[in-house]
């Protein structure tokens, strides 16, 4: 299977990006973490700084109301006669002056009965209650009852404060019970200055747990309301985080004294926590944007150095498909552009090497071609020369003459001013003198044609082209032949393609010496030309390509043909 | 320029509007819950019964993110009726509540307040108005008293005058009226509150259990 090639262009961005996001959570979620420990830690000693407040408020409430019980006890009761008429003044006096918070000023016996009261409408059966029991089992303290309600100028609360006395009745020591009942606005007063909303409020409770204040009493007593911090209120003496109906809650109790009553603080911490929530996303948003901005310069950073090593990369490729053209941007930063300038310079010199390879190449086929082309035998013009002389010395003068013609024109254009390439008439003119020059050697054994659609003479080929082919065909094909030999040069287009077939009727060739011929480099005679049919074959191929080049086809008996392919090139002015 | 600087660019200004714009969005934020506004009606004399009737509202409207739009008036008509609701219909309140329209709302017998989301707290006028806030037994009994209790009635009960009377939550009330415009007015579901007299006796007196409900 094959492995998937990661970029590292992808890879450190997206390693880098991920370590970025990473720590830019984990700061927030620390952050979260820490700014709740710490709200959370404020919160509570807002509340417990609350409950000192309130709770000393209403504890100097409670020593103004025992101070008042001390001041009736000590300064008046302990030291009057209760038989004395002084005595019930005194009394009533403190009782006028403290009548917005007093309703009233009792005394009962030890049997509970009434003795003094600055209302007429005493009470009955005390001994059923609470406070007077207490008071009389403990003697030293003031003891706090449960609240009542009791008619003035309209229906009020009271709690009554009582304490234990001894009096003084005709000289005779009494023991008996004193009892101030007080009204509960001043309590209340001091509990309603503090918040009165659901997430924010405080209760009293006495020392059974049952609410003395509450600012949703009347809620509370018509079942609108239920306070269910009141269980848990007993249990909150280490821990002051209460959680309750999928809230949190702050919770701190503090004892009023000898009271037993407790005075409750109550909030909401997820009330708090939502009022902070700006804070939370006030630096949620500072740490995303310091996120994307960490993680944008990342990117940036990184596709500078990652860059120029890609596209190094992609060039360093592209030269090794061959591309030797190509040039790596010199840009990066440090090492990365020199790395990129020295690729350049290497590839420079390469090139160089390369271009002199070729020029060397260039030449050195060059050479081969004109090897090739001057490979014409001497024994050729010797038999040629040869022949000219026999016809001269047996008195054949014109046949000497024509002679000696024809070979001045195949040497002219076999020799072409040096040039490699010349018109198609040309070469058909040199394959005619060859011819003619041959019948005349060979005393007309044969005969020939050319065939040329005079449209294609005008076209260039390599010279010398044509005569190997003619050789193969006189010395294969026209030896044993007598006197009905046909050699015809046929030259026609076909598909865009000059074709120029060299058709003889001569013995024909097994297909073993045309591939023989083809591929080896084998000349037909000693007496010819030179020019095997291999080398015009790889002359064409050299100059026009793999598609172009030489075909023979033979049948014994019958005959052979070659055939030669090259391209409609025409000669264009140079200028 | 090149295209990947252009690119950078584009991506941090993109940065910085998505930054600015939750900013903004942030600093109009108010973590408060949207409030809804309610109207209350009640006449311009008040009494403790409706004193104790917007003590329960108030209390409900405190802990509800609910704003109360109060109006006091003396002595209106039908047709200054209509235009008052129709003003807190402009002001945007989901519903009115009505106190005691028969202490100022001057109709006829035949008079049909036909509008939406409109709670009466009445017991003389249900006829008039579709949804009504009421005590259930109140005209059942003979002792029937608004609370809190007056020092008579008070007296009387410690003193055995009167074996019990039946007392009005008027608290309750407005509570509960409020508490069905909050919760159904919306959803145009309103229906009527019943709420039941508390039997109050000596011995309830004594136990504490009603005391905050019975003083003034």
């Amino acid at each position: 299977m094959r492995k998937r090639r990661v970029s590292v262009r992808i890879l450190l961005p997206l390693i880098m990006s991920i370590s970025i996001a990473v720590c830019i959570l984990t700061c927030m979620l620390l952050f979260s973490h820490y700014l709740s420990v710490f709200i959370v830690d404020s919160a509570e000693k807002e509340v417990k700084k609350q409950k000192e407040a309130l709770a000393q408020g209403i504890e100097q409430e409670i020593e103004d109301i025992s101070d008042l019980i001390n001041t009736i006890y000590y300064q008046n009761i302990k030291i009057n006669d209760f038989s004395d008429e002084e005595f019930s003044k005194l009394l009533c006096n403190i009782f006028n002056d403290n009548s917005d918070r007093v309703y009233s000023i009792s005394i009962y016996d030890i049997d509970g009965n009434c003795i003094f009261n600055t209302r007429k409408d005493n009470e009955k059966n005390v001994v059923n209650k609470v406070w007077f029991n207490n008071s009389v089992e403990n003697i030293e303290s003031i003891q706090f009852g449960d609240d009542e309600l009791v008619c003035n100028t309209s229906v009020k609360r009271v709690i009554p404060v009582s304490k234990y006395i001894e009096y003084a009745r005709s000289n005779r020591m009494n023991q008996g019970v004193l009892c101030v009942t007080f009204y509960t606005d001043y309590i209340e007063q001091i509990l309603n200055n503090y918040g009165s909303t659901l997430n924010e409020y405080c209760y009293l409770v006495d020392a059974n747990n049952e609410l003395l204040y509450h600012p949703y009493m009347r809620a509370i007593e018509s079942d609108l309301y239920e306070e269910k911090t009141l269980e848990k209120v007993q249990n909150i003496e280490k821990n002051n985080i209460v959680r309750n109906e999928g809230t949190n809650w702050i919770i701190y109790k503090q004892q009023l004294g000898y009271t037993g009553w407790n005075v409750v603080v109550v909030n909401s911490l997820s009330y708090i926590k939502n009022d902070n929530l700006n804070i939370y996303y006030v630096v949620w948003l500072i740490l995303l944007i310091i996120g994307a901005v960490l993680i944008t310069l990342d990117v940036v950073l990184l596709k500078n150095f990652t860059d120029p090593i890609y596209k190094l990369l992609r060039t360093m490729e592209s030269f090794g498909r061959g591309n030797y053209e190509i040039k790596a941007d010199e840009n990066g930063i440090g090492e990365l552009k020199v790395l990129s300038e020295q690729f350049n310079v290497m590839a420079e010199k390469l090139q160089k090497q390369m271009d002199e390879i070729r020029r060397n190449e260039h030449e050195k086929r060059k050479m081969e071609k004109k090897l090739l082309q001057s490979q014409i035998n001497p024994h050729f013009l010797y038999n040629t020369l040869d022949s000219i002389i026999w016809m001269i010395q047996s008195g054949e003068y014109c046949g000497a003459e024509q002679m000696v013609s024809l070979l001045a024109k195949f040497f002219r254009i076999s020799l072409s001013q040096g040039k490699d390439i010349i018109p198609l008439k040309k070469e058909l003119e040199h394959a005619t003198s060859y011819l003619a020059i041959q019948n005349i050697r060979f005393k007309d054994k044969f005969e020939f044609h050319v065939h040329a659609d005079s449209e294609l003479t005008k076209y260039l080929c390599p010279k010398l082209i044509i005569q190997p082919l003619l050789e193969n065909a006189i010395y294969h094909g026209m030896e044993g032949m007598y006197d009905d030999g046909e050699i015809d040069i046929n030259v026609y287009e076909k598909d865009g393609i000059i074709n120029i077939d060299v058709v003889d009727n001569g013995l024909g060739m097994t297909e073993d010496k045309i591939d023989y011929i083809m591929h080896n480099k084998v000349v037909s005679s000693k007496r010819g030309s030179g020019i095997g049919v291999r080398n015009v074959n790889e002359r064409i191929r050299l100059i026009y390509g793999e598609q172009y080049g030489i075909s023979m086809i033979s049948e014994l008996d019958e005959g052979t043909t070659a055939k030669i392919m090259i391209p409609m090139l025409e000669e264009v002015d140079d200028k | 320029m090149t295209n990947s600087r252009r690119k950078h660019l584009i991506m941090l200004m993109l940065i910085g509007l998505i930054a600015i714009c939750s900013t903004l969005l942030m600093l109009k934020r108010n973590n408060e819950p949207d409030i809804t506004t309610i109207a209350v009606v009640l006449p311009q004399k008040e009494t403790i019964a409706t004193s104790r009737i917007m003590d329960g509202i108030r209390d409900y409207v405190l802990n509800n993110s609910i704003e109360l739009d109060v109006l006091y008036v003396e002595e209106i008509t039908e047709d200054d009726m209509n235009q008052i609701l129709s003003e807190e219909t402009k002001n945007n309140a989901i519903g009115t509540i009505i106190i005691y329209p028969e202490k100022y709302l001057k109709c006829d017998e035949d008079y049909r307040l036909i509008s939406e989301n409109i709670i009466a707290i009445t017991e003389f006028m249900q006829n008039q108005f579709g949804v009504c806030a009421y005590f259930s037994n109140s005209s059942k009994e003979k002792e029937v008293y608004d609370a809190p209790l007056s020092t008579e009635i008070f007296q009387e009960i410690i003193n055995g005058i009167i074996t019990y009377i039946h007392l009005n939550n008027t608290y309750a009330l407005g509570y509960k009226t409020i508490e069905m415009m909050d919760l159904n007015g919306k959803k145009g579901k309103l229906s009527n509150v019943e709420i039941k007299s508390v039997k109050v006796d000596k011995q309830v007196i004594e136990s504490g259990d009603f005391d905050e409900l019975l003083v003034e």
